[in-house]
């Protein structure tokens, strides 16, 4: 008994150091056998980590975005994020850890439409801990990240971001999950949707973002001249045993 | 507080959609709004059609009946009451007048009523007001008439006009007219909202003089026909009154005057308070004011279901927005208080709208409303009763909304981050 608790304890120790530990993940969309799953052995991100994840279509990525980011619940095993357990977590505090620990950026679209620059990117600290800071203080986080990426001009600020090009919105999103500094960004292909030239300038403003942060960062990505910058390149196929029913996951 | 402001950025994004709800939802609380000011305006106007007189007596008939006729002028009566009897009712101690009025004749559908001057001293409708000339004057001479406003209005009357009472109470005279004895118009009323102007007023003399000669039933003939000069002559004093309205010294008296009449033993007469039988009427038309206020409100049912409507149809461009506010950390709550908000901003712009619409429209509209349909409407933002209409509008309103604000919850809680479809 002593043994075990002692083994526990030191798993837990390391899944603590570690930015995501994954053991034994197991998640299907239904209960359906024939339905897409999941599985993962073990999946070990370190702090401070650049990781790139690479996979097919379809071959999970997202799902386990968003099995990180809490959005989904495996069925079995665990994931640890910076030492908390998700799958004990309540929906709630799901939520609320998500708002305190990730920044997201999406492939595209990461933008409210009807927000200014300077408002969608105040929205991510709307829902977190720092929700209590006044609006002048909120709106000087933004406006200094917002200066950091190029984006400080006080008319663009104003803009609505359905007037901005698409690198300018990815850039915008990037603003918006750096501002409340969290110790994990994860960016689901952003980008996808730029040419060569700005993906590259891109990932250049995620990886100086992430330095000046000191933040974990995991990134989906296809382009392989683009992952062979990171730290790590995750085969997701390498990772886990697939049973790919559905495709665009 | 994000979640109101982002509501409310929201639908000024999507504002011609937002526009368009809001306006319906406001002219549906204007229609409502209407109909419950016309509703309790029609029935203030109607239960104060007399005001002043203490009671009513006609020949013995239901409360309704006597009602109907002696103050509507809508059908006949079973009797008249004699002229001996209204001498021994204004006789009584507790009377203070009696006005007595006759009815039978016509103009050009328009019903004829006999009556004495006294009619314009205490005839009183809604809030006590006393009857007034917009031209002219009382009748003063035998052969002169007071028309009310309608019927100076639909005929194109003036002072001075000449008038031929017809006899009987159709709307066609089949030539059984008085022609031989024309009136001139001697006074218009203004409008009054009640049966008044729609009424020709007579002398009660003039009535008998038009009837010299009739007592067969029929118009007279050879020898039997009088000039109104030669009727002018004759004892034109009353001899039956149709009905009378009545007004004691104290309302403390009321009951007793009445039991006493509907105990009269000479002649078989009865009387009403008018109030009861206001009351009485009321109910029968009450289903009416329901069946339009039933109309309204499903008027405003529709409305709300065309917000939910237009909110639910936008749902599904909005699923991206949802997951954005998901990876931020908003809960599901969130995304449902979200929906909810939009609501609620839609649904109380709208009801502001329609009762400061209403309000204007009451207000600059009221004056005209009151001389054209005779409705007295109260100049009130809201009354109490539309006070708890329009809270029931807002309830309403978010209960329905609760549909597309669960929708958008389960499709944040199945998006997630990723748009399934």
């Amino acid at each position: 008994m002593r043994v075990a608790a002692a083994t526990a304890a030191a798993e837990t120790d390391a899944a603590a150091a570690a930015a995501v530990s994954i053991e034994d993940l197991r998640f299907r969309f239904s209960n359906d056998s024939h339905s897409f799953a999941l599985e993962i052995s073990s999946l070990k991100i370190e702090i401070g980590e650049r990781v790139a994840l690479v996979g097919p279509s379809g071959s999970g990525k997202s799902t386990l975005l968003g099995l990180i980011c809490g959005i989904l619940t495996p069925s079995n095993g665990s994931i640890n994020v910076f030492g908390q357990q998700l799958e004990k977590m309540s929906g709630r505090q799901r939520d609320k850890f998500r708002a305190d620990t990730l920044g997201v950026i999406f492939q595209q679209l990461n933008l409210l439409p009807y927000l200014s620059v300077l408002d969608n990117v105040i929205l991510a600290l709307e829902f977190s801990h720092q929700r209590h800071l006044t609006a002048s203080q909120k709106q000087e986080k933004a406006r200094y990240l917002l200066d950091r990426l190029g984006l400080g001009r006080t008319e663009l600020a104003m803009q609505k971001a359905a007037q901005l090009s698409v690198g300018q919105q990815q850039r915008v999103a990037a603003a918006r999950a750096f501002v409340g500094a969290p110790p994990l960004i994860i960016a689901d292909e952003p980008t996808s949707a730029l040419d060569e030239d700005r993906q590259s300038e891109f990932v250049d403003l995620l990886f100086s973002q992430q330095q000046h942060n000191q933040a974990t960062l995991l990134m989906v990505t296809h382009n392989t001249r683009l992952a062979a910058r990171f730290d790590r390149v995750l085969e997701l196929a390498d990772l886990c045993n697939l049973d790919i029913t559905e495709g665009g996951r | 507080m994000i979640i109101p402001r982002l509501a409310l950025q929201s639908l000024r994004n999507r504002r011609i959609t937002a526009l368009l709800t809001v306006l319906s939802i406001a002219l549906s609380v204007v229609l409502l709004l209407g109909v419950e000011k016309i509703r309790t305006g029609a029935k203030t106007s109607f239960l104060n059609t007399i005001a002043g007189t203490d009671l009513i007596i006609g020949a013995r008939a239901g409360d309704v009946q006597l009602l109907l006729y002696a103050v509507f002028r809508i059908g006949d009566a079973t009797a008249n009451i004699t002229w001996q009897t209204v001498e021994d009712i204004k006789a009584r101690p507790e009377v203070k007048w009696v006005v007595p009025i006759a009815l039978g004749d016509s103009h050009r559908g328009f019903r004829v009523m006999g009556t004495t001057s006294d009619y314009f001293d205490h005839y009183r409708y809604r809030r006590n007001q006393p009857l007034e000339f917009s031209s002219g004057q009382r009748f003063d001479d035998l052969f002169e008439a007071v028309i009310g406003h309608k019927v100076a209005q639909e005929l194109g009357y003036q002072v001075g006009s000449e008038i031929v009472v017809a006899h009987g109470s159709g709307r066609v005279s089949l030539g059984a007219d008085h022609g031989d004895k024309p009136f001139r118009v001697s006074g218009i009323l203004k409008p009054t909202g009640t049966p008044v102007d729609r009424t020709v007023h007579l002398e009660m003399q003039a009535i008998e003089a038009i009837h010299v000669g009739w007592e067969k039933g029929s118009a007279p003939r050879g020898d039997d026909i009088q000039s109104a000069e030669q009727v002018r002559e004759l004892d034109l004093a009353p001899k039956s009154a149709t009905a009378l309205y009545v007004g004691l010294k104290s309302r403390m008296m009321t009951f007793s005057l009445q039991r006493w009449v509907n105990t009269y033993p000479q002649e078989a007469i009865s009387a009403i308070l008018p109030g009861v039988a206001f009351g009485q009427l009321w109910k029968i038309l009450g289903n009416v004011e329901m069946a339009l206020l039933a109309i309204s409100a499903m008027v405003v049912v529709t409305a709300l279901l065309g917000m939910v409507t237009s909110v639910l149809g936008s749902l599904n461009e909005r699923r991206r927005e949802m997951a954005i506010l998901r990876s931020v950390g908003a809960r599901p709550a969130h995304v449902f208080g979200l929906l909810i908000s939009e609501a609620a901003a839609l649904v109380v712009t709208g009801i502001c709208l329609g009762v400061i619409v209403s309000f204007g429209i009451l207000y600059f509209g009221r004056s005209m409303i009151e001389d054209q349909l005779g409705l007295a409407l109260e100049l009130k933002l809201t009354t109490a009763l539309e006070a708890k209409l329009l809270l029931a509008i807002f309830v309403g309103g978010m209960i329905v909304s609760i549909v597309p604000a669960m929708r958008a919850y389960q499709l944040s809680l199945s998006d997630g981050l990723t748009i399934r479809t």
